[in-house]
């Protein structure tokens, strides 16, 4: 059956033709949604963006087996999803505090968060709003990986202090997520 | 549980820091109340994304390295049939991961139960010897403004200004009589330049090319680019375009694609579309023909990139030859050759055994300095390479090539032993980055000062060298104490252990502290806070060579010029 070309079926049918040129396209405009869904989902950055690298390998060498017509988005999250499971599956990820009650609540939830891509966009946006301080803890927390006891050696508080300054950070950040989500 | 205690455990899980009994109390609470569990899940999820996005806003970086190990698989099934694709190796890495992942959990909840019954610090001996006056912060760096992707068939200007491939750039110039440079912007935007060339960065979407020929690739959120050259800028509204700034003639703006606005002297801007030329004439900007194919582009450049690096892949191997025959050579690991499912890395000297071989544990397969040239990848928590050095030495010299790409970790280990007596010796990367060797006197199973010889070191990385390839070398001589660092050839520290024993290696790791406080002379390891328990290095390892006996610094020097990527 012929169904509607996307704009993007030509950069689709050059990739799976073995043109990489094409693919690192793909990856440009698709990388972002596979990562946020990775992301949120898994515990460590580091592994989400490996896993993110290995959905989108993977999706190249699939490549030639699909209809290039239909939308490309849903496929990378469905291999995503398939990746994430297995992996689940095979390295038991460290739960929150040890404990797999919580951490099941916590998967069971984060399994209905959608639009990551958007929220991460958001999330950018989000911070470019941030006053000087705040601004700072972000880069040294995020950007720079300090611990909490650094970060509190630093400015000669406690870490506990240290700790609820980043969960205000964070609720006021997960609230300006929302708003421009939600308003979009 | 009132809202306040609620709020301290939701922000204890999302650091990281939650108690098992922390989370006993947080797992009822989330169950009982689904306003809980959505706070819970709000912060968790955020915590998350911030990770993901501070380190890499737009995903960039991450979407690059996809790009450019498909790019490389395509060279190694080119050059090397044997060779395996890169998801094949991560998914026989993966296999280490339950193993690793307990130790992870194990060295959590050391850290959670270090949180719970801190008392008061013990300082370790280490340390106190990083704090006489030594830096522990990084020494201080000029702001990266791009990084130097590629270096084909260059010859620099000035050797001593010669930056490393992968090297992140700051402002200043880069100045090289041949050859083609590619430079990523922290923008976005990438520069390809032809030699003879004088460029100069001047922040992360600026750069004033006073000769050479240049071409810009600009990305929609690098839009704004701005490239000078005497007389004029070109300011880049999403395009591709080639700037030709030559002695003899005068400066030719050609654009590709999109849509570029120059201005010249005090003139207005003047827009200049694609498939249009134009030359600086005095203040008047005239219509040329347009030349792309005179402008260098990033698939020409693929194509010498892989010619030269299979030509410096065939030389350093040649070079190799007379190390592996040193009868004074103890090990050498050239990470080449090894078949792609072995977990064994061969000792190439001449008079290796078996028992010299080294084990890969977590660390896996990847790209090289060259194309078609693999290295070991050290990146999780339990990466290693385990391997037995006999003996004791009265000489020793110690060599890598490594490719830094973070310091995350106190002491980042080069070498350290899995047990402990007189001789023992630690050669590490402080997170500072400096590079050190300390060694043990006695048995003695304590931590205290007396019980350790130096440091000597020497600054050997900086934040602009991280993602490059580095050449670090110590040596030590027993008979006279003294310890000499290099880095790159040259030589960057030295001073003399007081004691002068000879060095002992024994069951030993690069990447890792395989020391796990099971034995007498190792308990002390466990007493160590945990910011100093873990020593894991980040990076790659592309050669490794221990020989008994100090090799002087010109030496040095030729196995560095030979294996410069």
């Amino acid at each position: 059956m012929q169904t509607d070309e996307t704009d993007e079926t030509p950069i689709i049918r050059a990739a799976q033709r073995g043109d990489i040129a094409a693919f690192t396209q793909l990856v440009e405009r698709h990388h972002r949604s596979v990562r946020g869904c990775l992301a949120v989902r898994m515990n460590s950055a580091h592994d989400a963006e490996d896993l993110a690298q290995e959905v989108l390998l993977v999706a190249f060498k699939k490549l030639p087996g699909i209809d290039a017509t239909l939308p490309l988005g849903p496929w990378l999250r469905g291999i995503a999803m398939h990746l994430l499971a297995n992996y689940r599956r095979k390295f038991r990820a460290i739960p929150i505090g040890l404990n797999d009650d919580l951490q099941s609540l916590v998967d069971a939830r984060l399994d209905c968060v959608e639009r990551e891509s958007e929220r991460m966009g958001a999330l950018r946006e989000c911070l470019e709003s941030l006053d000087g301080p705040a601004r700072s803890l972000v880069n040294e927390r995020y950007a720079d990986g300090a611990t909490l006891d650094e970060l509190a050696a630093r400015t000669s508080r406690k870490p506990s202090a240290i700790s609820m300054q980043l969960y205000r950070l964070r609720a006021a950040l997960a609230e300006c997520i929302q708003r421009k989500t939600t308003t979009a | 549980m009132t809202p306040d205690e609620l709020a301290t455990l939701i922000a204890r899980a999302a650091d990281g820091t939650l108690t098992p009994d922390d989370a006993a109390h947080l797992a009822v609470a989330c169950s009982e109340d689904a306003a809980a569990l959505d706070a819970l899940v709000a912060h968790v999820s955020t915590e998350r994304l911030l990770h993901a996005t501070v380190r890499d806003p737009l995903g960039r970086a991450a979407a690059q390295e996809v790009a450019l190990r498909l790019e490389q698989e395509r060279i190694a099934a080119a050059t090397a049939p044997e060779f395996v694709p890169a998801v094949v190796e991560r998914a026989r890495r993966l296999r280490w991961w339950p193993r690793l992942a307990l130790a992870a959990a194990l060295a959590a909840f050391a850290g959670i139960a270090a949180l719970v019954f801190k008392t008061e610090p013990v300082q370790p001996a280490e340390d106190r010897f990083a704090s006489d006056g030594r830096t522990s912060e990084r020494v201080a760096t000029p702001a990266p403004v791009a990084v130097l992707k590629r270096a084909v068939g260059v010859v620099w200007s000035r050797r001593d200004e010669a930056p490393g491939v992968g090297a992140m750039l700051g402002a200043g110039w880069l100045r090289f009589e041949r050859g083609t440079v590619q430079v990523e912007f922290i923008n976005g935007a990438q520069l390809f330049v032809v030699g003879p060339a004088e460029l100069r960065l001047d922040s992360e979407s600026t750069a004033f090319l006073q000769s050479g020929k240049a071409s810009a690739y600009v990305p929609e959120p690098a839009r704004g680019f701005t490239l000078r050259a005497p007389g004029m800028d070109v300011v880049d509204l999403g395009t591709a375009f080639g700037l030709d700034v030559s002695a003899e003639r005068k400066p030719e703006v050609h654009v590709f694609d999109g849509e570029v606005s120059i201005t010249a002297a005090a003139a207005t801007p003047h827009k200049v579309e694609a498939a249009k030329a134009v030359r600086l004439d005095g203040s008047k900007l005239r219509d040329i023909p347009v030349m792309p194919a005179n402008f260098p582009d990033g698939e020409t450049l693929s194509h010498f990139a892989d010619t030269e690096g299979r030509e410096r892949l065939k030389a350093w191997r040649a070079s190799m030859l007379p190390l592996a025959a040193d009868p004074m050579a103890l090990l050498c690991y050239t990470f080449d050759g090894e078949r792609e499912w072995s977990r064994t890395v061969t000792n190439r000297i001449a008079a290796a055994t078996p028992e010299t071989n080294a084990a890969t544990v977590g660390a896996g397969w990847t790209g090289g300095r060259w194309p078609g040239k693999r290295a070991l990848e050290f990146r999780s928590l339990g990466d290693r390479l385990r391997f037995e050095v006999p003996g004791k030495h009265s000489a020793l010299t110690l060599m890598a090539w490594v490719r830094v790409d973070s310091l995350p970790n106190d002491y980042n280990s080069l070498l350290l032993p899995s047990h402990y007596g007189p001789g023992s010796l630690h050669w590490t990367l402080e997170r500072g980055g400096e590079l050190r060797l300390t060694m043990r006197i006695t048995a003695d199973p304590g931590n205290g000062k007396h019980l350790w010889d130096g440091p000597v070191s020497g600054p050997a990385v900086s934040n602009m060298d991280f993602g490059r390839w580095l050449f670090l070398a110590t040596t030590y001589d027993a008979a006279t104490g003294t310890v000499t660092h290099y880095r790159d050839g040259k030589q960057i520290g030295t001073a003399q252990f007081r004691h002068k024993l000879p060095a002992v290696l024994g069951e030993i790791e690069f990447g890792n502290w395989g020391a796990d406080g099971s034995a007498a002379d190792n308990a002390w390891t466990l007493e160590q806070p945990s910011n100093q328990r873990t020593r894991n290095f980040v990076g790659r390892l592309d050669e490794f060579a221990v020989l008994a006996r100090v090799l002087p610094a010109d030496e040095i020097s030729r196995h560095y010029e030979a294996g410069m990527p």
